[in-house]
């Protein structure tokens, strides 16, 4: 218990800590490294795997950093004025948001230039990154979708579908959302108060996404022409609130009353225990992986209410902007162009989890298989009734959430009728975009 | 040894003058005293300084943000004195949460300190390969916040967990565990899964209790619970008391709700049962979801001037309960 | 303080008939409850062992069909793991190390010495302790966004050198409970506070040294907040990696391999509390938290 070997440790300690000290923090294997251009990437960290950073060094020669998708960070780095360079986003809720704030680039002038993003070449989900300043889906370009899937389609399961004795859905002839009640009702399983099988899910990429595209297939709108306030009180709004408060009493899905534990439908429905799970294109990448599951697997149109408009949009477009202040436009640009255009959009492509944004890279998707093949029907067949839902800038999609996930499981227990959640959505909401209004001046 | 057992003379010191050892001539006493004030701010500097760089500025800044309607993206944000505090002053959802956390917090922590002390003592005693016991004792206390939701999640998932697995072979129905209204258990349960902490550190105080005094009970005729009850555990008063405070402090900042649910990102936060929908879960609810950087920085000072005022509270109510072998403070 | 696992042989066979009933009880209570404790931690490991369509399937499948021991495997190559694993482990080191040392020294202060104010700045330490850590996580970043710091080691170092609350009450009470003696000597002998404190007191408190050490490390392992707002993905710890990595491409969730990534996280910690057990249990004790 010598001095000597306590002065040994804490200077081994110390050591330690001043060859760390010298430097920044040690990266893992597969960052970038070497000279080059650096350009800070905002995203999930597998948007851009290490094997792709190494490619962007080698291709591009340029350094990309990526720094973990974080609200926080994000306001953090913009607050401390050096934020990233490119941020990861959903188009359809996220683009008019930093539009609106003047926090986004206007790129138009970049893709006019670009040889690699032709705008004639971009398919028209990438309008979802579009705002006017008043509007979503029109005027300049903020980002790109990265691929996208028509997000209110949905997958079945024929064998599901032969065990309960229910006729398949048509091709390409979409059925109504009550109808497909109906069969999730006579698909469903249970078993000593657990359900073995789910006789379907839906609930779109997010509640707030869902309900805004259940109004529009009802025909009407969530949001006002200036999209400053929202009537949930609408007769069309409310047929579609009704219609999704009785699928969670229904129980057949999961919703916020019963919660999928797996937190999304692709496990439940590749271990066979879900007839109709609403998930667009994306899901055959998940079920892809499982041969068993994808032979009896298709995908169908998205469901019309009766006497409405046939809508089937896209409620996610992820994809990226690039900040007013980012450092790097040029460099962050060229990223952008390889990152949409050129090797990983063509993995992508490839890999079956989204639509191609690029129409030209369209016959890339997976067509092998022979179910494979049916689904790409189905999907362009789909393509045809593509819009833009547009969604309000004045608040963040997550705040929207927080409130309707407040609301909707007292409606969903059958504690409060949809009239009084009619009602209480319209003032909590309503209060929330007022103080967005007040933020975006 | 213990402090109990130095002899009264060595523990109270004696002014230098009086020891008569001193070699150089006596000292002055002032002297000492002032080297030892420039030795105590000395010694306690780098806290002083990490505190105040470190906490007090992020604290300010915070109180400063909790006057103002700041959401971290556009400049167009405004003071609003005191709004902040009216609001959340009346807004039932904050008294709710807060009351849910207070009944969490009453409940998990006498819950985990008897759990705690109950293991401690049953691993104190004569057992072979001791060790091996309390690491796996201990070992769910060192699995991290996110590893522990991870296993919580998987065991007690509706319709493809353990615990449902177990009670169907018992013939009852599956039990909605993670919903309302069993959530709450579930938590509960998962800290009480971590009750090696609390074991740990009763442990060392079971270990210090003299044996002295477990032998002259047990002459005197006492039976092992009279022992336990009237020597045992008012030595272990003070750990206790230290564990009551600090699993205070961690239950009303608990993330584990947020942990166990199926989608636990900011807008999944308020999507959690009803009945873990807890003061910190809610502050989560508005920093990361609704964006409101002010309002959400005024429910956090709120939340630190309660837990003062809980921490004063308890120390006041076991004062005459707790009993101090030693007070260091007395030994001038 | 010796355990006696052996029944004295001079009692008469009644007692030792209850001695022995009264161990078997012991050893029972001490499986089950272990048991009960484990189970859920071995539950993970099952679920890491699982196929995906195994992990949801209804009812419960209590063992995987195959045992996919790839998923570990798979959980420690998909990622780099060794990377994150030695980011992890040098964030906890500098901690660890840092604030043990500077715990020490700060609890020496108040365990030995005093001087105005000093009951002032002991209760402002032990309030720092009831502070909520999401308050300061905002302006913390802002700040060290300011000076260059993030993605460095340094927000460590400097968390480290100002000790912390929990660790310099620990040592304080150890320290307050050594003799008067020992410091009296020294001064007399001419040494100031700084000697007596490098060579009398710290050399004699090993195992609070030790315990110290492991809760703090343990502390560091486990965080993800701090290296994820302070840390690019590229260089952060594994906390946020496991939280984080094991997702599909569409960025949901992958339970299997996400569980037993967790396995493998947890096993360094483990370990470690294995060899120091004992000195942790010592070092807890000696301190008397009285």
């Amino acid at each position: 218990m010598g001095r000597r070997r306590f002065l040994a440790l804490s200077a081994s300690g110390a050591a330690a800590g001043a060859s760390a000290l010298s430097g920044c923090a040690l990266q893992v294997a597969g960052a970038a490294t070497g000279d080059g251009e650096s350009v800070t990437v905002m995203a999930k960290l597998d948007d851009i795997a290490p094997e792709l950073i190494q490619q962007a060094q080698k291709e591009l020669g340029i350094r990309i950093t990526v720094v973990q998708d974080d609200i926080t960070r994000l306001i953090a780095m913009l607050t401390s004025g050096n934020p990233p360079d490119l941020v990861r986003g959903v188009g359809a809720l996220d683009a008019p948001f930093y539009a609106a704030r003047g926090v986004a680039e206007d790129l138009d002038p970049y893709f006019a230039k670009s040889t690699v993003l032709r705008v004639e070449d971009l398919d028209p989900v990438n309008d979802l990154w579009r705002y006017d300043g008043t509007a979503q889906g029109k005027g300049p370009r903020y980002g790109m979708a990265k691929d996208f899937s028509q997000d209110s389609m949905y997958w079945y399961n024929t064998a599901q579908f032969d065990r309960a004795g229910v006729d398949y859905p048509a091709e390409t002839e979409p059925i109504t959302y009550e109808e497909w009640l109906e069969k999730a009702e006579r698909l469903v399983e249970r078993k000593n108060g657990q359900t073995t099988v789910y006789g379907g899910s839906y609930n779109g990429v997010n509640i707030v996404i869902l309900l805004t595209n259940l109004v529009a297939a009802a025909g009407g709108n969530i949001f006002s022409e200036d999209f400053t306030r929202v009537d949930f009180t609408t007769p069309e709004a409310r047929r579609a609130l009704t219609w999704y408060v009785d699928y969670a009493r229904a129980r057949v899905g999961p919703s916020l009353i019963q919660p999928n534990p797996d937190a999304w439908d692709g496990p439940t429905y590749v271990a066979n225990r879900m007839a109709m799970s609403g998930s667009g294109y994306w899901l055959g990448g998940m079920i892809n992986a499982e041969p068993k599951i994808a032979e009896v697997s298709r995908l169908a149109p998205a469901p019309v209410f009766g006497g409405g408009p046939r809508l089937s949009s896209c409620q996610a477009g992820t994809g990226m902007w690039m900040p007013k202040k980012a450092r790097n436009k040029d460099a962050a640009w060229r990223v952008f162009e390889w990152f949409f255009g050129e090797g990983p959009a063509k993995a992508r492509a490839a890999g079956g989890w989204g639509i191609p944004t690029l129409k030209s890279l369209r016959p890339l998707m997976p067509r092998k298989e022979e179910y494979q093949q049916r689904v790409l029907r189905v999907q362009e067949a789909e393509l045809k009734h593509f819009s833009v839902t547009p969604f309000t800038p004045y608040t963040k999609w997550d705040a929207l959430e927080a409130l309707l996930n407040q609301v909707m499981p007292a409606a969903m227990n059958g504690r409060i009728s949809v009239d009084t959640l009619a009602g209480r959505l319209n003032s909590s909401v309503n209060e929330q975009l007022k103080r967005g209004k007040e933020q975006v001046g | 040894m213990t402090v109990s057992q130095i002899p009264e003379a060595v523990r109270r010191p004696r002014p230098a003058t009086r020891t008569g050892a001193i070699r150089s001539g006596n000292l002055p006493r002032t002297s000492m005293t002032a080297r030892r004030h420039r030795a105590f701010y000395l010694f306690t500097s780098p806290w002083i300084i990490g505190f105040l760089l470190l906490t007090v500025g992020p604290m300010a800044y915070a109180l400063w943000l909790s006057f103002t309607t700041f959401d971290g993206i556009s400049p167009h944000w405004s003071f609003v004195g005191f709004a902040n505090y009216r609001e959340l002053l009346s807004d039932p959802v904050t008294w709710d949460s807060l009351s849910r956390a207070g009944v969490f917090a009453l409940t998990s922590v006498p819950l985990s300190i008897v759990a705690g002390l109950g293991l401690a003592v049953l691993v104190n005693r004569p057992i072979r390969a001791r060790g091996l016991w309390r690491t796996l004792l201990y070992l769910p206390a060192v699995v991290p916040p996110v590893g522990a939701g991870l296993v919580f999640k998987t065991l007690f998932n509706r319709d493809s967990g353990a615990a449902n697995g177990v009670l169907n072979l018992a013939g009852i129905d599956a039990v909605a565990w993670l919903d309302d209204p069993y959530a709450r258990y579930v938590i509960l349960m998962a800290v009480l899964w971590g009750a090696g902490n609390v074991m740990i550190i009763s442990l060392a105080g079971l270990q210090d209790v003299p044996r002295e005094l477990h032998e002259a009970a047990r002459i005197d005729g006492a039976s092992a619970w009279r022992t336990f009850r009237s020597i045992t555990v008012p030595l272990l008063s003070p750990v206790l008391l230290f564990q009551a405070v600090t699993g205070m402090i961690a239950s009303v900042q608990t993330i584990m709700p947020l942990l166990i649910a199926p989608n636990p990102t900011p807008a999944g936060v308020t999507a959690i049962p009803q009945t873990n929908y807890m003061y910190m879960m809610h502050v989560f609810a508005e920093y990361f979801a609704l964006g409101r950087y002010g309002y959400a920085s005024a429910l956090l000072w709120v939340l630190f001037v309660l837990i003062l005022i809980a921490t004063g509270l308890i120390f006041k109510l076991t004062s005459g309960v707790v009993f101090y072998n030693v007070d260091p403070e007395a030994k001038k | 303080m010796t355990a006696t696992t052996v029944t004295p042989k001079n009692l008469d066979p009644a007692v030792r008939v209850r001695v022995r009933t009264s161990r078997l009880v012991l050893y029972t209570v001490l499986v089950m409850v272990t048991g009960l404790l484990i189970g859920p931690f071995g539950w993970l490991v099952i679920t890491g062992l699982k196929t995906t369509p195994e992990l949801a399937a209804s009812p419960v499948h209590w063992l995987p069909d195959t045992i996919q021991w790839h998923n570990f495997a798979d959980a420690f190559t998909d990622i780099d793991f060794l990377g994150y694993a030695r980011n992890s482990l040098i964030i906890a080191l500098i901690y660890a190390t840092l604030v043990t040392l500077s715990s020490a020294w700060v609890g020496f202060g108040f365990a030995r010495l005093d001087a105005p104010g000093k009951k002032v700045l002991f209760g402002i330490l032990l309030g720092s302790m009831m502070l909520p850590q999401m308050i300061t996580l905002f302006p913390t970043y802002l700040i060290f966004a300011k000076v260059g710091m993030v993605d460095t080691y340094w927000p460590w170092v400097l968390w480290g050198l100002s000790a912390a609350p929990y660790l310099v009450f620990l040592f304080r009470q150890f320290f307050a409970g050594m003799p008067r003696e020992l410091e009296e000597a020294a001064i007399v002998d001419g040494c100031g506070y700084t000697g007596i404190f490098w060579r009398i007191f710290l050399p004699q408190s090993w195992p609070v040294l030790a315990a110290s050490f492991v809760i703090a490390f343990t502390w560091t392992w486990g965080d993800f907040i701090a290296p994820m707002l302070l840390l690019s993905s590229d260089r952060t710890t594994l906390s946020v990696a496991i939280m984080t990595s094991y997702v599909t491409d569409g960025g949901l969730p992958v339970n299997n391999l996400a569980a037993a990534g967790s396995v493998m996280y947890v096993v360094p910690i483990l370990l470690i509390f294995l060899i120091a057990q004992r000195g942790f249990v010592a070092g807890m004790s000696t301190t008397g938290l009285k």
